[in-house]
């Protein structure tokens, strides 16, 4: 691809000069959405019952007990997106929205709604991020929503099937509910996937209603054990897509009645009929996003690779420019077109809980848009778009969407690069920068076909899926490695934690008196591990069995590749791809733990003095969380082997050696468990701020980290350690792409990491072309290391500290969390201060500035 | 019981020679030594004495210490030197191959004086030529040129080489060296026609007088030595020499050149041409 | 999938424990739990308003909560359960000593002690409670959450005087 209207390179430099008050719209929607993100002018973020209570209503109904469930689904969501109340909040140029509140708040009590029921009355005051929920609407909820899901929620269906089964599955259920080993995603969500746009865009829902009413007849008359049910998937699916014609025509007539032409033309057109224009496509792509989040949690459903899916439509409106004045207005509308989207997406939020906010709050929904990159023919798929969607990311600076950039070091052309480096410097935060070549060599190695791989799109935080064809569930598992460790060091169990009839936890450990060597210490945390894995996997397939049984998605699956043809849903394997993600927390804390032992067994192998076991004096050490044995911790601290630093003291290669190894014990380890719907695990190192709330109630670690301290980050190494920079970046790029085939893996994380990297920003940096290209060459340089991933938070210790102190002079200050971006003020203690504590490097230096070397300089 | 005794046991250092020298520091991603980000390897020896060396930790061949006050009565030992294989410095230069190749970087010898380990020096490059790695050596230009041309020519890419005091005498007295060698060198290596960064540490009272800068001035001119780049004074020599246990040999200003009088020697320099 | 255990954090019941501290004193025995469970029986009994958190529409609450301590100091059974009145049909809580067999939740303190921390804390930390196995459940976490918001609306009646005191 390459630029159209943008071509002559004084109009992407004009384009790049433009500021946000030169687009007055976009200017007012800011102001606005500001007030409620500061909770100004009495505005703020609200709950919004809507949804709960119509699809409530719908499943009590009667008449509709009988269906099958996934018509009784589809019936619901089409009885919501019709019965929706119609509201046009500001002069945003798209209608539509996910609630019907401004900024709202969705409840899903199918799955975690009921978790903020204990709160209902305190929700609206309370003092970490408030959500609005009048008395009404409260007791609506407890007394109308609520009851009817107590028993039918995806969790507890679950745990009424494992129990009738008396399934072996209830001992994961419980690790699950002590918070500490891993994390279901299943239980809150299905979501975390790219829908498939193309469709809708190019025939309208008309003709894929046509489509379903026929597959159905076929269905209907063919004599195969699964007629019924493909006929009953294939009806879901037309309910469902009138549902979204119900809604649009709502909207329609609601803009004629004020008088809105133009937004009453696009809604005659889309999505009924094939989009025409840019603007069309925009608002049909987005009444099919908000008809998605009717059904599906409003948690990383990642819109995808919009500048290719929009790319066509753009071109249908360059192609009627001729004069330079018309191809100025286009390049104008379709950036105002674009800005009103990023605000739309970013309508919406996550009912959060008060205690899941003090141990995991920040979180915003997680929308994921993703551009630039290569085509599915390998060439270079940067466009008009491309730039106006960072230009519109820029001029915004909002934390939603999540933005990421792909990069291809080759095919991507050098003024694209410049544009991600500014858009970062600029937002100070976004896009995250993803290396085409080592991420589809990576999905590739998971037996996606190679065109399909160039079509990747990022899923919420950063999980690369191919784009509407791969129902990846990516965060079926959120695994605590350090449990594992743990574990080890106490013969299969987690003191103080005591599982009834489960002692210990595992019945099959290696106790540390037997272990003479690091390799027979490893085993022994393997032992830990599988365990951890295999617990952890056949949860994650029960809730998947109950995903398929209790909540199909005949909605999404209209948006999808496959399901139309299989006439199987996507949570029964629908999808042309199927796969699981599973992610970890405490990487690199883990590595260090298993650095610090090897070189304490080292230190004591060549000692003759010492006939101490070494694996049972660090277990002594972490019991008492180091009390009696600060020297030793301090040793640990200055001279054991750290990841991320790989040549500081000669050991570098012991931490690489150790880290390559967990990488790939959890590929295998994962490569070889199938999900409910026919795939397989693929596993991922990305926390959101789970590294923090998990952290702040971890015990100590053989690495010399204390007790209720924070992780470190996804795949970061852990704070203060990497002091070279560029070591850090070879470290983890050399896990993304493995020196030598390990097995036959050389790309051993097709989940996806997060790198979070934290540069001293540098005062008019945006003007200094040496910190513009170092930035730059870093990035390049760590891809040609075989990193996948990288995102920044160019910010400097004292200025977070303030954040921290005093929140209200910076409401909009936007960071990295492990994954997506976040507001500073929005995110708990725990994870501010990983912020805080997180190495802050110095570009220029290309070193880690210390925390201890700079405090008192925030004063 | 908690361990109370120090785990750690220092390593014997063999005594370096030629192909085995000590390695004092090695830097990654340094941008101050040569083009784009480069890997620098610091081998220590040398045969200059400069009264205002900034890394005095360098003159000597073989190990030291440096100790300093650490909690209560303790003294923390730093050793300065260790011994690396041409296998293990060859590994860590390739390591940031990826990084040379986004910003045009490569590796820089430095020191002390580099030249005085020809052969390792050769020995490393055997191993990193195939990935076609970016060759600069730091120099004081006191050294054999004859061993040049036979281990080190046609592997070296730039020199980065040091001018200090055109008058030989004063070199001698500042220095410990004449500058004939060094002068000579620098002429003949022009002449072999490989690339050359002229460096002039600026040294208030040595080299930064308007006497010598003028000398350096018609030297480089008449040489054709297009690339040249004053560096200014930078003090951090004398505490390491207390940390050595030593005086420095002649007390230098505390502070660093600030940048006007830095710029007012840059214009005067200009001026000569 | 953090929010079931939030509800248990609400299960503070805190509105008048410090008032009873005064009564039981250091007696650490179930009596103070079946005290703050008697009230919110009362308040489901007088106000109709509170009720319908048990009755309403055609929805009936019919569950069985167990309050157990590891030490066996604890052994209470809160059930909601329909009682007929003449001809009336009327839901109820009813409080007894001792734990049921079955139960749809059973909420598990390592000790009195550890349930007295929990309700006497201003701010309980339930992450510490669980990961110090301090606290334990079992069964749908769904009806902590309920019993959660009836217990903080409980809370909120007696602050306004407009339930039993």
């Amino acid at each position: 691809m390459s630029r159209m209207l943008l071509a002559p390179d004084a109009a992407l430099e004009a384009l790049s000069k433009r500021s946000l008050e030169e687009s007055p719209r976009l200017h007012r929607l800011k102001t606005g959405y500001l007030d409620i993100i500061e909770r100004r002018n009495g505005k703020g973020v609200e709950v919004c019952v809507e949804r709960a209570l119509l699809i409530t209503k719908s499943m009590r109904a009667p008449e509709n007990a009988r269906d099958p469930m996934v018509i009784r689904r589809a019936k619901a969501i089409n009885d919501y997106l019709s019965n929706r109340e119609i509201h046009f909040h500001d002069d945003n140029l798209l209608a539509g929205a996910t609630t019907s509140k401004e900024m709202g708040a969705p409840v899903y009590p199918e799955f975690l709604g009921m978790s903020i029921w204990p709160e209902l009355d305190q929700i609206s005051t309370r003092t970490s991020n408030p959500q609005k929920l009048s008395a009404e609407d409260a007791m609506a909820l407890n007394l109308e929503v609520f009851p009817y899901w107590m028993d039918k929620t995806v969790l507890e269906r679950t745990r009424t099937r494992l129990t009738q089964e008396s399934s072996d599955t209830l001992l994961a259920l419980d690790l699950m509910e002590r918070v500490s080993f891993f994390i279901n995603g299943g239980g809150a969500v299905i979501s975390h996937t790219v829908p498939y746009f193309q469709d809708v865009l190019k025939h309208g829902l008309l003709k894929m209603i046509d489509e379903a009413t026929r597959m159905e007849h076929a269905a209907s008359g063919a004599v195969s054990p699964d007629a019924a049910a493909k006929a009953h998937f294939y009806r879901a699916m037309q309910i469902s897509m009138h549902g979204i014609l119900a809604y649009a025509n709502n909207l329609r007539d609601k803009a004629d009645r004020l008088g809105l032409e133009t937004m009453r033309d696009v809604l005659t057109q889309v999505p009924a009929h094939p989009a025409t224009s840019f603007h069309q496509a925009v608002n049909a792509l987005w009444l099919c996003h908000v008809a998605i989040l009717a059904e599906n949690v409003n948690m990383a459903m990642s819109p995808g690779r919009l500048d290719q899916i929009l790319y066509p439509y753009y071109c249908m409106d360059a192609e009627k420019c001729t004069t330079h004045e018309s191809k100025q207005q286009l390049i104008d509308r379709a950036l105002e077109l674009i800005g009103c989207l990023w605000f739309k997406i970013a309508d919406n939020t996550n009912l959060v809980p008060e205690s899941a906010e003090k141990m995991f709050g920040g979180a915003g929904s997680v929308p994921a848009v993703t551009v630039g990159g290569i085509d599915r023919q390998e060439e270079d798929a940067v466009n008009d778009l491309t730039y106006l969607m960072l230009k519109a990311t820029q001029m915004l600076s909002i934390r939603d969407p999540n933005v990421n950039a792909r990069l291809h070091l080759d095919k991507n052309p050098p003024e694209y690069q410049e544009w991600i480096a500014q858009t970062i410097l600029k937002t100070r935060a976004i896009p995250a920068v993803y290396n085409d070549e080592v991420v589809i060599a990576s999905l590739v190695g998971q037996k996606i076909k190679l065109e399909d791989a160039r079509d990747y799109a990022i899923v919420g935080c950063v999980e690369p899926t191919t784009s509407g064809q791969s129902f990846a569930e990516t965060s079926a598992i959120l695994l605590n490695l350090t449990a594992a460790m743990d574990m080890t060091l106490n013969e299969g169990n987690r003191p103080p934690l005591e599982l009834e009839g489960h002692n210990p936890i595992n019945p099959h450990f290696i106790s540390l008196e037997g272990i003479d060597t690091f390799e027979e210490f490893l085993a022994a945390f393997r032992l830990q591990l599988e365990f951890l894995v295999d617990q952890s996997v056949s949860l994650a397939n029960a809730l998947g069995e109950s995903h398929r049984d209790w909540l199909p998605s005949p909605l999404l699956s209209c948006f999808f590749c496959g399901p139309m043809t299989h006439g199987k849903d996507l949570t029964d394997g629908g999808a042309t791809y199927n796969s699981s993600g599973a992610t970890h927390v405490g990487f690199a804390d883990v590595c260090d733990s298993l650095n610090a032992i090897e070189w304490l067994a080292t230190r004591y192998d060549e000692d003759e003095d010492r006939d101490e076991n070494p694996f049972e004096v660090m277990r002594d050490a972490v019991a008492h969380d180091f009390e009696g044995y600060e020297e030793l911790r301090q040793l640990i601290l200055a001279q054991a082997p750290k990841f991320g630093s790989l040549s500081s003291n000669g050991h570098g290669n012991i931490a690489q050696r150790n880290a390559q190894w967990l990488i790939t014990l959890l590929f295998d380890l994962y490569q070889h468990k199938d999900n409910a719907r026919g795939g397989v695990y693929r596993p991922a190192f990305w926390t959101m701020t789970n590294h923090a709330g998990l952290g702040q109630v971890g015990r100590a670690l053989p690495s010399g980290r204390k007790a209720k301290q924070v992780f470190s980050s996804g795949i970061t190494p852990v704070s203060q350690s990497a002091k070279d920079l560029l070591a850090a970046y070879n470290a983890v790029g050399g896990l993304c792409r493995l020196d030598h085939e390990v097995g036959s893996v050389k790309y051993p994380i097709p989940g996806g990491i997060a790198l979070n990297m934290k540069y001293t920003p540098f005062f008019h940096s945006l003007d200094n072309p040496h910190y513009v290209k170092g930035f730059r060459d870093l990035i390049t340089g760590y891809f040609g290391a075989g990193g996948m991933q990288v995102q920044f938070t160019v910010q400097d210790y004292g200025t977070l500290l303030e954040a921290k102190e005093h929140p209200e002079r910076f409401p909009d200050l936007i960071v990295r969390v492990s994954g997506y971006s976040a507001y500073f003020k929005d995110l708990n203690e725990a994870m501010q201060n990983e912020l805080i504590t997180r190495s802050q490097y110095d570009l220029f230096a290309r070193k880690a500035v210390l925390l201890n070397q700079t405090k008192g300089e925030s004063s | 019981m908690p361990s109370t005794r120090h785990p750690y046991q220092p390593r014997r250092v063999p005594e370096p020679d030629a192909q085995h020298p000590l390695v004092f520091d090695l830097v990654h991603g340094s941008t101050e030594d040569g083009p784009g980000l480069r890997t620098v390897v610091f081998l220590k020896g040398c045969p200059l004495r400069c009264a205002w060396c900034h890394n005095p930790e360098s003159q000597r061949p073989e190990a030291q210490v440096f100790v300093t006050p650490g909690p209560g009565s303790m003294q923390i030992f730093e050793p300065i030197g260790e011994a690396m294989s041409s296998e293990r410095v060859a590994a860590e230069i390739a390591r940031d191959l990826p990084f040379y190749q986004a910003s045009g970087g490569g590796v820089t010898f430095s020191g002390g004086e580099p030249m005085m380990y020809m052969p390792f020096m050769h020995a490393i490059g055997e191993q990193i030529r195939a990935q076609g790695i970016h060759v600069a050596v730091d120099t004081s230009g006191y050294f054999d040129y004859a061993e040049y041309v036979q281990l080190l020519q046609g592997t070296v890419d730039l020199f980065l080489y040091d001018l200090k005091i055109m008058d030989d005498d004063r070199h001698r007295a500042a220095t410990g060296v004449g500058n004939a060698r060094i002068l000579e060198n620098l002429v003949q290596l022009k002449q072999s026609g490989v690339d050359i960064q002229v460096r002039v540490p600026l040294i208030p009272e040595y080299t930064a007088t308007e006497e010598n800068l003028s000398a350096i001035a018609s030297f480089v001119r008449e040489n054709d030595l297009s690339k040249v780049s004053l560096l200014p004074y930078n003090p951090s020599g004398n505490d390491k020499w207390l940390k050595m246990g030593a005086h420095p040999p002649v007390l230098m200003p505390a502070r660093p050149m600030d940048l006007s009088e830095y710029e007012r020697w840059g214009a005067f320099f200009n001026s000569c041409f | 999938m953090t929010g079931p255990t939030t509800a248990v954090r609400k299960v503070r019941l805190g509105w008048s424990v410090r008032r009873l501290i005064a009564q039981i004193e250091n007696e650490l025995s179930d009596d103070f739990l079946i005290l703050l469970l008697d009230a919110m029986r009362l308040a489901l009994a007088i106000d109709p308003a509170y009720h319908r958190n048990i009755e309403y529409g055609g929805d009936v609450f019919n569950a069985t909560y167990v309050f157990k301590s590891k030490d066996g100091g604890v052994k209470v059974t809160a059930r909601f359960e329909p009682v007929r009145i003449l001809l009336f049909k009327r839901q109820r809580l009813r409080v007894r000593k001792g734990a049921a067999k079955t139960f749809d939740v059973e909420i598990t303190f390592l000790n009195a002690k550890a349930l007295w921390e929990f309700l006497l804390a201003e701010d309980p930390d339930v992450f510490a409670f669980i990961l110090d196995n301090k606290l334990q459940t079992q069964g749908n976490l769904n009806y902590v959450m309920k019993f959660g918001y009836m217990a903080n609306r409980l809370k909120h009646l007696t602050k306004l005087g407009t339930a039993t005191a």
